[in-house]
């Protein structure tokens, strides 16, 4: 065996690789659609337009009661706010006339 | 922005429409899912993730695409979400190297994947060929399998993957580099 032999026999073997890699490179080559199956697509298409319909159909109503609901909680909730922050500075202004008051009665405290 | 009679019937939600327009895309986006799935229940499912997901975002499409790029775009995108999920089911199959170092051998334990649109003569090594493409990186999959399953044009990979030209062409040849290197391997452990 000479070293022309292994030579050659390499070069055999990297060109039937190549001729190899090239051709399941292009194995994909006249590739056809495959296709899907009709009755499952109809199916769901089905499927999503109702899904679409029942839930246009419901939205209007509850999205109009749920927003009525947030509107007259919100204006509670406001109202409540005020009312108290009204009645806390009343009270406070009371306590201190009062509080002056009694303390004007009693004198200066002396220690 | 002018959007076509098409969508402004789908945003009204006319249900001929959608039905028309299913009819006209279910095998594209179902052939895309497929091919970049390689599994023919998660590319039925994907299938109709993707109409489902045109039926209630189209009021969002502003019309500054092809509506075939727009349903392309969500293809690929839940294509992904599919691969990057882990939802594919894991099949055994043959011993693979990314690098060609034993060190670094990825084994994928994964069954040949045999797409029915394929001719007879090319399918054991189109199933070959497949596998190889699992082990791409997302981005040179998607160009790949757009270019060669779909017979999308590099400017229509362009427009759906967001990206220009000259990217989706460098992409298409990192993508063959990286198959050819896969094959080699392939073919030193097993054809030869």
């Amino acid at each position: 065996m000479t070293a022309g032999f292994y030579k050659n026999q390499h070069q055999k073997d990297m060109n039937a690789k190549e001729k190899w890699i090239n051709e399941t490179m292009g194995a994909l080559d006249g590739i056809r659609r495959a296709h899907v199956n009709p009755e499952l697509i109809d199916g769901f298409t089905t499927k999503i337009i109702h899904q679409k319909q029942k839930t246009s159909k419901i939205r209007p109503a509850v999205l109009w009661r749920v927003a009525a609901t947030l509107a007259i909680l919100i204006s509670l909730n406001i109202l409540g706010a005020i009312y108290y922050r009204q009645s806390y500075n009343t009270s406070q202004e009371t306590t201190k006339a009062v509080a002056s008051e009694y303390l004007y009665y009693l004198g200066p405290i002396k220690l | 922005m002018v959007l076509s009679p098409v969508i402004k019937k789908l945003r009204e939600g006319d249900e001929q429409t959608f039905r028309e327009l299913v009819e006209q895309f279910r095998e594209r986006v179902f052939n895309t899912a497929l091919g970049m799935l390689q599994h023919q229940q998660n590319a039925e499912d994907v299938t109709q993730e993707v109409f489902l997901e045109v039926f209630r975002s189209v009021a969002r499409f502003r019309g500054d695409c092809s509506l075939s790029t727009w349903i392309y775009r969500i293809t690929v995108q839940k294509s992904l979400e599919h691969i990057r999920s882990g939802q594919r089911k894991k099949r055994s199959g043959f011993i693979f190297s990314i690098f060609g170092m034993e060190d670094q051998v990825n084994i994928a334990t994964e069954a040949p994947f045999y797409h029915p649109g394929i001719q007879l003569e090319n399918r054991e090594r189109a199933a070959i060929l497949f596998s190889a493409i699992a082990k791409l990186p997302v981005n040179q999959r998607t160009a790949f399998v757009l270019h060669k399953v779909d017979g999308l044009s590099q400017t229509e990979i362009a427009e759906i993957m967001k990206v220009t030209i000259s990217s989706v062409e460098s992409l298409m040849v990192r993508a063959k580099q990286r198959l050819r290197e896969l094959l080699a391997y392939y073919y030193e452990k097993n054809e030869k």
